[in-house]
């Protein structure tokens, strides 16, 4: 097996200190391959949002480390952990995803050209990630002038322009009604089947149906780590 | 560049999707840099600057030639004054020989006489009128001496006339046309048609006969005035004689100019007079005043304070934006956007605005100048042919607007780059506890303003207290000089700067103190103050804003109420209140029993029961070599006078002034001390003594000294003192009986006529009296007391501050009001009134409005009583009217605004967060 994309080595995150403290995540341990989807399950606030802030470098660990591509994202600087989310890691969240101020393709080529790469090839590579979601047709439309599945898709493209082959999806379908949220997770899946990674988090379950593997969250502590099995009894459950 | 054009791409586009805070801040930008583009422009073109006094002087000339009296001009240096001749030895040419220019210019050169002026009169249906005369040639050169508007131009011996003056002499129809056959003619002829309606570009208003140099009317009055009374076109700059110079192609100015002067002949380029102090003959600017710094020290903190006010206001807008952008400023960094790309976005929005502003103000600028132009054209009495542009200035003001908006943006800016992805994602700008490191710093620079404004002003009111010791010495007519020593004006002044930077700094933090008050107030009061202090991003520089305006304003009001009361300590009556005083033009008319009338009969036309006293002077024509008026029309030049002394005998330093001596009796004296002429006086007329109103006027022995003749001992007059209630300055201080004057050899000339209404007059009434006076080519002087001019400036300045008071409050309450949507949505939801979000505006206008007039007043009451006394009036005087104003008016009239105009619908949304 080759080298995972992205590993969580018992990591925790606390915010806060002495009585204020709220433990985000308690030693989680996680490795996502190439071409491998995993979906993160969990109730609301059991760490799920957490666990991809620290997995992009948003966030840092509190203890443990976090690696991408072998890389230890303890061991950046802020300008490096930036550089990561230019090159090899890119975010989809629920909504709001694209800046209102650009069209769909240049929100996609805006993290090129903050890497430094001309405008022109910028919006080749843009166009050429558009393409790949089947959205080129709407190239030039401002968000606004976009359905939230069309959004979708242009935030998956621009998670994914250039070297990119780390996606990590907070609740993408969240805002979408079901039909366009399943061509939303298929087109997710599509792109990992094609070489690329991804984190899906999710508290639907025929959401996480379309990853390679479920792990569960509850209260910052990773519960299950075995597979495809519906889990609603440990979600809605009481503590084990 | 790669990495500004994102920036710049979501700048634009930002910009596009919030067109209102666009505009504002847009427009605070331009209209600072709208206002230089305007008077730049009207500075240039109808201001007394170098190229607009060559274009009026020279007209398209390339040079202007003047023949001199020496036969050679060593060491010769143009100058915009006439030329310089360097060490002329006094070798005077001969008078008989004429100069041949033709010969003397390079070959292909022209040059004609410099257009002239001269007074001359008119004969009239009704009378005569004084008017000018303009004489100029045939030619390109002397273009714009008139500008043609109707009919042909001067040839001959016709001439054109000016529409007023063409008004005067009845030459119009009813449509304003040129009636058939108009003529002019001189006292006693020749006569000249009229064949055109002209305009002086230089002077609008003025009456003005156009003809050649050779027309007989020309040639008829210069016969009769052979010697004098010519000026130059334009200012009297020029030797009258002078002649406009268009040199052959290629020929270099100044080598012509060295070339001449060997001849005794000053040739002056263009170029000097474009640029004349590159050729001042003692060195140009590097010798500057005190003065000079002074006034740029002072311009440069107006403009300062000016750019501060901009960047302010601003800057609260750009602080909303950046707030309102959060979110997309996290996805930036999500994408990898690291805080300088984040910096760079906010601030390409300031850049982008700061030019979009920048070039509305300079486009706008220029539109008022040119749409304003029959305005400009009124108030400057001179047409605007062409306008000239400063592009220099024109540059700086458009790069300083682009650097306000790039300075406006900067501390948003900054705040939106410490943000760390995750608070910028969720939308959370920090609202929080401030750093108390900036008001802390702000503390420092509030110390050091006022330490080093205490210094000054301990400086300045040692010396305000020695000029209160000399004012009383001045009673006794020792000259007393205005106390404006530079050094504690600079401190105080440069303490004042310091101040407003240090409230920059802490008035975020003192408006989140004062909202602290809000816990004992109603509820909407009490949401109000907690959301300034919560934003304090924006109610800060609002209110520092206002603060600084404020503080401007009161020091600007202390200081011109200082002024005013100077003034008024300065003032003294020209005239008895409500008279008026007629004076003849420079040449004193011989006929004086024609002008007295003339007046006479126009103040009577224009106000019935006018006493009109003519005033007769006594003349030393001995100091002009000619004992006699034959040959010669005397000038007030001729007028005797007498030295008043104001201090006591023999004093040092004390001044003296020169007063008119009349020749008349007791009537006149009476006339001239506004009734309180003695028998005694008639007593001492009649015995042929002087009577004099000052007690200075007469010396130890009771004599008042006339200096009468060139030299020698002045004619001693036993005197008579009959002190006038008020100096009339304008009046004669001494009379003598007709008697000694004849003694004397003195002659007499009625130098002016004392018209005494029987009423007070209104202001159509003066003007008509103006108007008769002027008919009659006389000035008049009206005495109508100390009019407080200055009202109207204090009124302005609190204007002022009211006007910047309302835009900070406005722009924060508007900010507001788009800022907390989400707060009035929940508001709505749990059922407050509709009127809840006018008591929430108008409870947020009183704190910002409130604590900015509060705070301007009490720095600019400090500032204003330190730098006070520099107008040199004789006590303290607090402008209390604007203060109160300023402190209540101005904060109630924000509230009422505020409460006014804003809706009072509540919005129904979904809170977004």
């Amino acid at each position: 097996m080759s080298a995972p994309v992205l590993e969580l080595r018992d990591v925790s995150r606390v915010h806060g200190s002495g009585d204020t403290a709220v433990h985000a995540l308690r030693g989680v341990t996680l490795s996502v391959g190439a071409r491998e989807l995993v979906a993160v399950m969990g109730p609301s606030g059991s760490g799920k949002s957490t666990l991809l802030q620290l997995a992009g470098g948003l966030d840092a660990p509190t203890s443990g480390n976090v690696l991408v591509e072998g890389t230890d994202l303890a061991a950046l600087s802020k300008r490096d952990l930036a550089a990561v989310r230019r090159r090899s890691v890119g975010y989809v969240f629920q909504d709001l995803n694209l800046i209102p101020a650009l069209t769909a393709v240049e929100n996609v080529m805006l993290p090129r050209e903050l890497d430094g790469v001309r405008s022109r090839a910028a919006r080749a590579e843009a166009l050429t990630a558009l393409e790949e979601v089947g959205v080129a047709d709407l190239a030039d439309r401002f968000p606004d002038e976009m359905s939230g599945g069309q959004q979708q898709r242009t935030a998956i493209a621009r998670a994914l322009v250039g070297p990119r082959r780390l996606v990590l999806a907070d609740e993408p379908t969240g805002a979408l009604d079901s039909q366009t949220g399943e061509a939303v997770l298929r087109l997710l899946r599509a792109r990992c089947d094609a070489g690329s990674s991804g984190v899906l988090v999710t508290h639907e379950a025929r959401h996480a149906a379309w990853a390679d593997r479920v792990v569960f969250l509850r209260d910052g502590t990773m519960i299950d780590e075995t597979g495809y099995a519906t889990p609603v009894e440990a979600l809605l459950g009481e503590r084990r | 560049m790669t990495g500004w054009r994102p920036a710049l791409r979501i700048a634009v586009r930002s910009a596009r999707r919030s067109p209102g805070r666009s505009l504002l801040v847009a427009l605070l930008v331009g209209v600072p840099v709208a206002g230089a583009t305007t008077t730049d422009m009207l500075y240039r073109t109808i201001g007394d600057n170098p190229a607009a006094r060559t274009e009026r002087l020279l007209g398209p000339a390339e040079a202007v030639v003047a023949v001199t009296p020496y036969e050679r001009l060593p060491h010769y240096q143009p100058t915009s004054y006439g030329g310089y001749y360097g060490s002329v030895r006094n070798v005077e040419r001969d008078p008989n020989r004429e100069v041949d220019l033709a010969a003397l210019l390079p070959t292909g050169s022209r040059f004609v006489k410099i257009p002239s002026r001269r007074t001359i009169r008119l004969v009239t249906d009704e009378g005569a009128i004084d008017t000018d005369l303009a004489t100029y040639a045939d030619d390109p050169m002397t273009n714009g001496t008139l500008d043609m508007l109707a009919g042909s131009a001067p040839g001959g011996d016709n001439v054109v006339v000016t529409v007023p003056l063409a008004e005067r002499l009845n030459l119009l129809d009813d449509d304003g046309d040129l009636v058939a056959a108009a003529t002019v003619a001189l006292p006693g002829g020749p006569s000249a048609e009229v064949v055109g309606l002209a305009v002086d570009p230089g002077c609008l208003s003025c009456d003005l006969v156009g003809a050649r140099p050779d027309a007989a009317l020309a040639v008829a009055a210069n016969e009769r005035a052979p010697r004098g009374g010519w000026y130059p076109y334009g200012s009297g700059e020029i030797e009258p004689g002078s002649w406009l110079v268009d040199l052959a192609d290629g020929v270099d100015a100044f080598t012509v100019a060295q070339s001449l002067a060997r001849h005794g002949v000053a040739l002056t380029p263009r170029e000097v007079f474009l640029h004349p102090e590159d050729y001042e003959p003692h060195g140009s600017g590097a010798n500057v005043s005190t003065e000079t710094l002074q006034a740029a020290a002072l311009v440069a903190l107006i403009v300062g304070l000016g750019l501060l006010e901009v960047v302010l206001l601003a800057g609260a807008a750009f602080a909303v934006g950046a707030k309102r952008q959060v979110r997309d400023l996290g996805l930036v960094q999500a994408q990898g956007g690291t805080s300088r790309h984040v910096r760079r976005i906010v601030l390409a929005q300031g850049l982008l605005l700061g030019a979009v502003g920048a070039v509305l103000g300079l486009l706008g600028g220029a539109a008022v100048a040119v749409v304003g132009t029959p305005l400009w054209e009124r108030v400057a009495d001179a047409s605007i042919g062409g306008w000239r542009v400063g592009w220099p200035e024109l540059a700086l003001a458009g790069t300083v607007g682009v650097l306000s908006g790039l300075a406006a943006a900067i501390v948003p800016a900054v705040g939106a780059a410490r943000l760390t992805p995750i608070a910028a994602l969720a939308a959370r700008f920090r609202t929080g506890k401030a750093s108390t490191r900036v008001p802390a710093l702000g503390l420092v620079f509030l110390a050091g303003g006022l330490v080093i404004g205490a210094i000054g002003s301990v400086l300045l009111a040692g010396d305000f207290a020695a000029y209160q010791r000399r004012l009383s010495e001045a009673a006794e007519g020792r000259y007393v000089p205005d106390p404006a020593p530079a050094l504690p004006v600079a401190l105080i002044l440069g303490g004042f700067a310091l101040v407003a930077v240090s409230l920059v700094l802490t008035i975020p933090a003192l408006v989140a103190v004062t909202a602290r008050l809000g816990r004992v107030l109603p509820m909407s009061a009490r949401l109000a103050f907690r959301d300034a202090a919560r934003h304090r991003h924006r109610t800060g520089p609002a209110t520092t804003a206002i603060t600084v305006a404020v503080a401007a304003s009161v020091v600007a009001a202390f200081v011109v109420l200082g002024v005013e009361n100077k003034a008024r300590m300065d003032w003294a009556p020209g005239l008895p209140l409500g008279s008026a005083l007629v004076q003849p033009g420079a040449q004193l008319s011989a006929a004086n029993e024609d002008w007295l009338r003339e007046v006479s009969d126009a103040a009577a036309r224009a106000v019935p029961g006018t006493t009109v006293t003519p005033i007769d002077s006594a003349l030393d024509l001995s100091s002009r070599g000619s004992p006699s008026l034959e040959g010669r029309a005397p000038s007030q030049r001729d007028v005797l006078y007498a030295w008043v002394r104001l201090g006591p005998p023999r004093c040092g330093g004390c001044i003296a002034m020169q007063t008119e001596v009349a020749v008349g009796d007791a009537a006149l004296v009476d006339v001239l001390t506004d009734g309180a002429g003695t028998d005694a006086a008639g007593q001492a007329l009649a015995a042929g003594s002087a009577v004099v109103f000052h007690p200075g006027t007469v010396d130890e022995d009771g004599a008042v000294r006339l200096p009468v003749g060139r030299r020698g001992d002045p004619a001693k007059v036993p005197a008579v003192v009959v002190e006038r209630p008020l100096d009339y300055r304008w009046l004669p201080g001494v009379v003598l009986p007709a008697t000694r004057a004849s003694e004397l050899g003195l002659p007499t000339r009625t130098t002016g006529a004392l018209l005494m209404p029987d009423h007070e007059l209104t202001q159509v009434e003066r003007d008509e009296l103006t108007a008769a006076a002027g008919g009659s080519g006389a000035t008049i002087e009206f005495e109508e007391g100390f009019d407080r001019t200055y009202a109207l400036a204090l009124l302005a300045l609190a204007a002022g501050s009211a006007l910047v008071t309302l835009l900070g409050v406005a722009i924060s309450v508007a900010l507001s009001a788009a800022e907390g949507r989400a707060d009035l949505a929940t508001l709505a939801a749990i059922g407050a009134p509709p009127r809840r979000r006018r008591a929430l505006a108008a409870a947020q206008a009183l704190l910002i409005g409130g604590l900015g007039c509060l705070l301007g007043l009490a720095l600019g009451a400090a500032t204003g009583w330190a730098i006070w006394p520099t107008t040199g009036a004789p006590e303290y005087a607090v402008p209390w009217a604007n203060l109160a104003l300023t402190g209540i008016a101005v904060p109630a009239l924000a509230v009422l605004v505020a409460a006014a105009f804003t809706p009072s619908r509540l919005p129904l949304v979904r809170r977004a967060e």
